[in-house]
């Protein structure tokens, strides 16, 4: 019996890797928090009266906000891929940091506003709405730490050859 | 409306686009973006224009009405929303909020669309001109006759009917316009008409009653500003009537007190999760429920009760500064600025009141001291037994006991229907009662007690002993003094007893009868007539307007038409229909209408014509119906068994009628 081709992931350059993996967060991500936005448009469809009735703004509000957050983090992990991708030749070490912080941050907002929203104090978020500072401060790394990359690479770009490891690898 | 659907056709228009770019137009695309934006930035001006509009006119004629300034402390419901949307919502929903507004598109419901009307020979024309609406006036001056136009600044009421306030041109002094839109039959009628007052009597259309009294109960923090003492005036230095209140209506901080404080020290989010995570009481605030019975109970009753100030300096300030009271004060302390006013209470501010007007416990009490007329709760509470025991070990009943002021998130009922009474769901019925007389949860034990089928409305608590005494806003509304029926109080303080509210068709002689056999009651002596004929008819014929008002709303009151055979009710609801007094007229025609065969009568209440021609008709539905050999006759119905009227006996009881004027001070 014929070995099936496997695909060794490791073998692949470095900037594809990121690439795909925030190509496949960012879609799954956008279809789970449409789907989260159907919910709630059937709540609305239905009158639901814990998410609808007098007094549920809080709840209404933050849901509307991971939802919001959610399909809008997943846009921004498709532009991360396509970052990724369009910039294949610079350094590594502002990817290496701001992908697993905007993974952070599309996790923690998105879900820090939806637990808020479970359990509400009447005008305050229940105690989930303590997760969004640390999301607000990764992504708000991961976007500076992109910024700046993408900056670096604009200049490298214009006089210097390009540093990218992986080039270097597959030169050998 | 409109706009809103130009906008979404926009909409719509703007996500064809795509396709002019598939076939290769993609110029076209451009343009219709461009069109299809400045569009939508007209539309959504528009819409901003007009919510534009609506706060022009909610602030355009400040200038001269009194004014909205949360200060000493309050700082209104608009603040309490951001954290209570809860509290704020089902506040918002109710008529407590409603009972003062500035006259704005939202608020008022009268016909202001070229409505001519004329009372006492005073010709009235309501209108509406850029927005607002307007009072032409009829003014009758020493020399001559002139017509003034007056801009209707601010409503009363939204609940049964709705009352309006222009502005008199002397600063922020109000005028009341003399006619008032009621809202069941949606059509102005003379104010003097919806209240229990004797006929051709003519209200006081001095201006600065809404500012001197009204502002106290209907506003949240009011100050009336008048006098030199007023701190309001004192800033302004020129106006001789600065009257001002923190919020229109009676809101947040009319029963919780001023917030201020509460405001700022939960600005600390730490401070509130604290607060939430270990299920704390907060202490910034007073909490109604957290009260004790009676602290919490004067929360309503500085306002639902029947109070004096007590001196003159009071009175002073309170023309300058308003009520004192504060929630969680005590309002009976003897510091208090106000006596709640009650019968055999020795009080030179009731002499005084007293010697101003010798009518005045006539005008809000029954002889024997249980109020009667509506929105003085508090008094009828203070004379229940159930409040009055004091023991908490048993329960002491309260306002809250029934009432509340936010429904609970799983209340089934709309906020419209709760918002009718704002009474707890359930509490209807006898929940109210059983949540301390436990012994009648037992159906046995209820049905010994009332010796009604347990289902029948005779075996209701409230219809025995919190029977409809009470009269306001048109109708009989239940007491708030939970008492026990007896003939007595018939007899001695002509008080309607809850039996023969029921059992209309009933003599005094028959519930004696009862009262003595059931519970022990001595039945006490009775006139010839009282053992005869029955209680019901004895009051519609000979009884005083109050009284007359009462029997015309039970005529209409479905247990009692259920439990009296309503049968041989018209005629005598038609004879009401001629009653001098407006008030009586209409609860009887209301009453009529639900009648079998009435239900499409028409009749104008107010018109002075055709009050003995709807007598006529009337009684001719009555004669001509078919199944007429089947309905109740008797000697105490007053009618042969042939059904027709003992008209000498009905015409020597009308001869007997109480004739003297009674004013009753809702």
């Amino acid at each position: 019996m014929a070995e099936s081709p496997t695909r060794d992931v490791t073998a692949l350059p470095e900037t594809v890797r990121y690439a795909r993996r925030h190509m496949n967060f960012g879609w799954w991500s956008l279809l789970l928090f449409v789907s989260l936005g159907i919910g709630l448009e059937s709540l609305h469809g239905f009158k639901v009266s814990w998410y609808l009735g007098v007094g549920e703004e809080t709840r209404r509000l933050l849901w509307r906000l991971a939802h919001a957050h959610g399909a809008f983090l997943g846009l921004v992990h498709i532009a991360f891929a396509v970052t990724c991708k369009e910039r294949e030749g610079d350094g590594q070490t502002w990817r290496t940091i701001a992908s697993p912080c905007l993974i952070g941050a599309s996790v923690v907002l998105p879900g820090g506003f939806f637990l808020g929203g479970v359990n509400v104090y009447g005008g305050d978020p229940g105690l989930g709405i303590a997760l969004l500072p640390l999301g607000a401060v990764l992504l708000f790394i991961a976007i500076l730490l992109t910024a700046l990359g993408k900056s670096s690479s604009q200049v490298s770009t214009r006089g210097e050859k390009p540093r990218d490891s992986t080039r270097r690898k597959r030169g050998r | 409306m409109t706009i809103e659907l130009i906008a979404i056709l926009l909409v719509l228009c703007l996500s064809v686009i795509p396709l002019f770019t598939l076939t290769g137009r993609a110029r076209y695309a451009g343009l219709l973006i461009l069109l299809g934006g400045a569009g939508l930035v007209l539309a959504f001006g528009l819409q901003m224009s007009q919510v534009q509009a609506t706060r022009a006119a909610y602030e355009s004629n400040a200038a001269e009405r009194p004014l909205e300034i949360p200060e000493d402390g309050f700082i209104s419901s608009r603040t309490c929303r951001a954290c209570h949307p809860r509290e704020y919502a089902t506040w918002h929903a109710s008529y407590h909020r409603t009972m003062t507004q500035v006259a704005t598109a939202n608020s008022v419901l009268g016909d202001f669309s070229e409505v001519s009307l004329s009372l006492h020979g005073q010709d009235v024309r309501l209108f509406q001109r850029d927005g607002k609406y307007w009072a032409e006036i009829q003014e009758e001056t020493e020399e001559r006759t002139q017509v003034g136009e007056h801009e209707v600044v601010m409503t009363t009421g939204s609940h049964h009917m709705q009352f309006y306030w222009y502005s008199s041109g002397n600063d922020r002094e109000l005028g009341k316009l003399s006619f008032v839109f009621l809202l069941s039959e949606q059509r102005w009628v003379p104010a003097d008409s919806t209240f229990l007052r004797p006929p051709n009597f003519i209200g006081s259309t001095v201006h600065g009653q809404w500012n001197l009294n009204c502002i106290n109960c209907h506003t949240t923090h009011g100050k009336p500003g008048i006098g030199l003492e007023g701190e309001s005036l004192k800033r302004s230095g020129i106006r001789s009537i600065e009257t001002a209140a923190s919020e229109f209506g009676i809101a947040c901080e009319a029963c919780h007190g001023p917030a201020e404080d509460h405001v700022r020290l939960n600005k600390n989010p730490l401070r509130r999760y604290a607060l939430h995570v270990n299920q704390q009481a907060e202490d910034s605030i007073i909490q109604p429920e957290m009260l004790d019975a009676a602290k919490a109970a004067q929360i309503c009753g500085q306002c639902h009760s029947v109070h004096l100030p007590k001196t003159n300096e009071d009175v002073r300030r309170m023309m300058a500064e308003g009520f004192a009271f504060r929630a969680g004060h005590d309002l009976l302390s003897p510091d208090s600025e106000r006596i709640v006013v009650r019968q055999g209470m020795e009080d030179p501010a009731i002499e005084k009141a007293v010697e101003r007007d010798p009518s005045y416990f006539a005008t809000l009490f029954w002889p024997d001291g249980m109020v009667r007329v509506t929105g003085r709760e508090y008094n009828g509470l203070l004379d229940s037994p159930c409040y009055q025991h004091q023991d908490a070990a048993r329960g002491i009943m309260t306002c809250m006991s029934c009432h509340e002021m936010h429904p609970p998130r799983d209340d089934p009922r709309s906020l419209t229907s709760w918002a009718d009474d704002q009474l707890k769901a359930g509490m209807r019925g006898d929940a109210a009662c059983l949540q301390c007389h436990t012994d009648f949860r037992d159906n046995e034990a209820l049905a010994a007690h009332t010796h009604h089928l347990i289902n029948a409305s005779g075996s209701r608590c409230y219809n025995c002993h919190m029977p409809h005494t009470t009269y306001g806003l048109l109708k009989g509304i239940r007491s708030h003094t939970v008492n026990t029926p007896s003939v007595e109080e018939s007899v001695a303080a002509k008080r309607p007893n809850a039996c023969n509210l029921c059992h209309l068709d009933k003599t005094l002689q028959w519930t004696a009868g009862h009262l003595q056999r059931w519970y022990g009651i001595s039945p006490p002596p009775l006139t010839g007539e009282q053992r005869k004929i029955a209680a019901s008819i004895l009051w519609t014929l000979k009884g005083d307007a109050g009284l007359r008002a009462l029997m015309a709303w039970h005529m209409g009151w479905r247990p009692a038409m259920e439990a009296s055979r309503a049968d041989w009710m018209p005629p005598y609801l038609g004879l009401l229909m001629t009653d001098p007094y407006d008030a009586v007229r209409y609860i009887a025609y209301h009453s009529l209408l639900k009648h079998p065969r009435y239900g499409n009568f028409k009749f104008d209440f107010v018109s002075t014509e055709e009050r003995d021609a709807a007598l006529k008709r009337v009684t001719k539905v009555w004669a001509a119906s078919q199944d007429r050999k089947n309905w109740a006759t008797g000697e105490e119905l007053l009618t042969r068994d042939d059904g027709t009227m003992l008209k000498n006996v009905i015409s020597s009881l009308l001869q007997q009628r109480d004739e003297r004027p009674v004013l009753l001070n809702e």
